[in-house]
């Protein structure tokens, strides 16, 4: 096993990893979940996950099912630990999880990144998420969209709304908004490809 | 900064002039914003200014006042909002003005530059809470 050091944001918990695992069955409660389907998402060993999800279980925040001889996993949402422990993977480390998401059903949208203090890793439980998207999207539906989401992970979403090739426009005129957005550190949400064809260069990795 | 008070709203006296007149500078904003040769985050000023004074507006003609303080922006966009009803479409309407105004800060303040998707939005949105504003003006004021 790798080990992985307490994620930034919720320093609170032992490892990445244990962050990861909680996001997969905290952001989707009814999914239920083999040790290899998660060891596949997260990319751990299944003997790590499997260690987790012992932990988890014993803790009395998942609940372990047979069917068959394969074991499946699902957060339990009968233990009074469920919603809290649901409110602080959404507000922390699930934010990026949960935009990721959003934006996969927003017709148009062609590549998204997180900039700023985010992406640069300088983030405290104030900090808002500043957030590139790149598309041809219905702007009013977008915002709107991400109002509720807003709401529901307890921190103000920027986002700046380009048009395909507008990125790149700006920098061919010499855009310092843009040159700060390329030349910064990004945390790619949909689109990697796309967002560093636009911006001409190497993105630069959070 | 320290200190200060946050900006609240208050009854005031109907003031149906003052509302008439911020209606009036708000479409001369939003038409200034269409102007030739005029950069982006300046229209985009322009275009929130517009939203913002018909929100004033809709306060002046209800017989609402902001009092001094920190956040009174917010306060013309929540207290508009709540003046001109519950319906979803003026929530969604006020909320796209809620978001121009962060991003205006940024502009204003920062170095953040504006899209087109972003100011186009706002142009529609703008004009939609003037129109609003002004039906809710010529409803209380006659």
């Amino acid at each position: 096993m790798t080990r992985t050091g307490a994620p930034s944001l919720l320093p609170l918990l032992r490892s990445r990893t244990q962050a990861e695992l909680l996001q997969r069955l905290f952001l989707q409660p009814e999914r239920e979940w083999t040790v290899a389907e998660l060891a596949s998402a997260i990319e751990v060993t299944e003997m790590t996950v499997r260690r987790e999800l012992h932990r988890l279980v014993d803790a009395a925040v998942c609940e372990v099912r047979h069917v068959g001889r394969t074991a499946v996993y699902r957060a339990d949402q009968g233990s009074p630990l469920f919603e809290p422990l649901q409110q602080l993977v959404e507000r922390s480390v699930g934010v990026e999880a949960q935009l990721r998401s959003f934006l996969d059903g927003v017709d148009g949208v062609r590549a998204a990144a997180i900039y700023g203090s985010w992406a640069r890793g300088a983030v405290d439980a104030e900090s808002d998420v500043d957030l590139l998207v790149i598309g041809d999207v219905d702007y009013g539906r977008l915002v709107e969209g991400l109002i509720d989401l807003r709401e529901r992970i307890g921190r103000d979403i920027n986002p700046v709304v380009m048009r395909p090739g507008e990125l790149a426009e700006r920098l061919g005129e010499g855009s310092g908004f843009a040159a700060d957005l390329v030349t910064s550190p990004l945390q790619p949400l949909l689109g990697a490809d796309e967002l560093q064809a636009e911006a001409g260069r190497p993105l630069v990795d959070p | 900064m320290a200190g200060r008070t946050r900006s609240e709203p208050r009854d005031a006296p109907t003031d149906c002039a003052a509302a008439r007149r911020l209606l009036d500078q708000a479409e001369k904003h939003l038409k200034s914003a269409d102007v030739d040769g005029v950069d982006s985050e300046s229209r985009y000023g322009m275009l929130y200014d517009g939203g913002r004074k018909a929100c004033d507006a809709v306060l002046r003609a209800s017989g609402r006042r902001l009092t001094v303080g920190l956040g009174h922006h917010v306060q013309y966009i929540a207290e508009a909002r709540r003046l001109l009803g519950t319906d979803d479409d003026v929530a969604r309407l006020l909320a796209r003005l809620e978001t121009a105004r962060a991003i205006r800060n940024t502009v204003q303040y920062d170095t953040r530059e504006v899209s087109a998707a972003e100011l186009e939005d706002l142009r529609d949105a703008a004009a939609a809470v003037v129109q609003r504003a002004r039906a809710h003006v010529d409803a209380r004021c006659g």
